[in-house]
């Protein structure tokens, strides 16, 4: 596969550790699946989404807010399934928090799935790359955006945020893409800490993708 | 068939439910009537299990096995009081010692079928019943897809266990992917000849139900103030 990119970093602040027995993993593991169907907090009527960003944005230390220095546009990431109208994107609802926040100028949605891959999350088939890529399309931008951020919800392998950026590597030649992601999984043990922001490298393995440490 | 109960009450469904986000308030009612248990609506994991009326001898029996799962794992059993899986459903819920609560297409003074009109009142004195129809709303055929969507919006989770084309069940799928719940279609769906839904439900984000931990892995587990993770 011929592609504009080989790695993006991807920033991301939760850990959402699927096989966690500790108490604050299974809070964050909560807070995710309720985020995942944009619930409202009841004791609020504030969206779990905008009160996560928001708490978590106050205490964000500068590298980690550097992410979204440049004036990015942020580009949610498709769920695996084709989607009707008035259908609960859980990606675009992460960028429209981060842009009241401040972190990101608008929030452009403009990569959609033509044709349905088998959801990532639990599924023994991960779709390749490939597949990614061609389930993919780009819509035109009115604005020329000088700066794009991939935003998705949870982060697993980092495909379809690879195939997504590479999409709008093709689409928008010179542009710079990176990624963020509200949490990103990780499949074993507790983790020592759930809310550590960090920024990773998601490298092109084959026909899948892998998160790496920045070394 | 129709009767008065003093255990009924009507409630705003944001009241009822909690706050709801713009695309839950699209399709929700803006009134649910009640009798049972209402608190049950303010307590995770609830699950739809529901299907065709014309339901199979093994299609009841995975409606059944499934909900003893459920009741199992502390989850409440969410389902429409109609003949076949709902009943199936609702009956195996109340056998194994857990939670039920009928979505129903009627006012909650009438029952359809005519012939749950005992399980209906089992299950609103000990279980929940819900109903968007005021009284005196005439029931028909229309009432049932509307009830169908309100079901899917008071359930984190659907599994649809045995459906024709055409089926009510199939109003219900849309409106949970629309929510963004997760919605299950049971394996043994895909092994029937014929049929064009499966799919289609399938491409726009349903799942296939192989066995229960990938249903109950979609589930919030109830903790202590989430939100203290953040502190």
């Amino acid at each position: 596969m011929q592609s504009l990119l080989s790695t993006i970093s991807c920033a991301s602040w939760l850990v959402y550790a699927t096989r966690a027995t500790d108490e604050d993993a299974k809070r964050v593991m909560n807070l995710i699946l309720k985020i995942k169907t944009d619930r409202v907090d009841a004791a609020t009527g504030t969206p779990l989404v905008r009160i996560v960003i928001e708490r978590i944005a106050a205490g964000l230390a500068d590298d980690a807010r550097a992410v979204f220095g440049g004036h990015p546009m942020l580009v949610p990431v498709p769920g695996a399934s084709l989607t009707k109208p008035n259908t609960v994107w859980p990606s675009r609802r992460v960028c429209e928090e981060l842009v009241r926040q401040g972190l990101g100028d608008d929030v452009l949605a403009i990569v959609r799935r033509t044709t349905a891959v088998s959801k990532s999350a639990g599924s023994a088939a991960r779709p390749p790359l490939d597949q990614h890529v061609r389930s993919f399309t780009v819509q035109p931008s009115l604005v020329p955006p000088s700066r794009l951020l991939v935003v998705d919800d949870v982060v697993t392998s980092g495909t379809t945020m690879m195939a997504c950026a590479i999409k709008l590597a093709q689409a928008f030649p010179g542009v710079p893409v990176s990624g963020f992601s509200l949490a990103r999984v990780q499949s074993a043990g507790n983790p020592t800490r759930v809310l550590d922001p960090i920024i990773e490298r998601v490298a092109i393995a084959g026909q899948r993708c892998k998160r790496e440490a920045l070394t | 068939m129709t009767e008065q109960s003093d255990v009924k009450r009507a409630y705003s469904t944001e009241e009822l439910l909690g706050p709801l986000n713009s695309q839950e308030l699209l399709y929700a009612p803006k009134q649910l009537f009640v009798a049972g248990h209402a608190e049950w609506l303010r307590q995770e994991r609830r699950v739809s299990v529901v299907g065709a009326r014309k339901a199979s001898p093994d299609g009841l029996k995975r409606a059944a096995k499934l909900a003893r799962i459920l009741v199992k794992h502390g989850a409440t059993v969410v389902s429409g009081l109609a003949e076949g899986i709902d009943a199936a459903a609702h009956t195996a819920t109340v056998d194994a010692g857990g939670r039920t609560v009928a979505v129903i297409g009627t006012p909650l003074s009438e029952t359809f079928p005519t012939k749950h009109r005992q399980l209906q009142q089992l299950l609103m004195r000990e279980h929940l019943v819900v109903s968007q129809f005021p009284e005196g709303y005439p029931t028909t055929r229309n009432n049932f897809p509307l009830r169908n969507r309100t079901m899917a919006l008071v359930s984190d989770a659907s599994v649809i266990v045995e459906a024709s084309d055409g089926s009510g069940s199939l109003s219900q799928g849309w409106e949970a992917l629309r929510l963004g719940r997760p919605l299950f279609l049971m394996a043994s769906i895909l092994d029937q000849p014929g049929l064009s839904w499966p799919r289609t439900l399938l491409d726009y984000g349903a799942m296939v139900l192989n066995k229960p931990e990938d249903l109950l892995a979609q589930l919030p587990e109830p903790v202590d103030d989430p939100l203290a993770v953040l502190a």
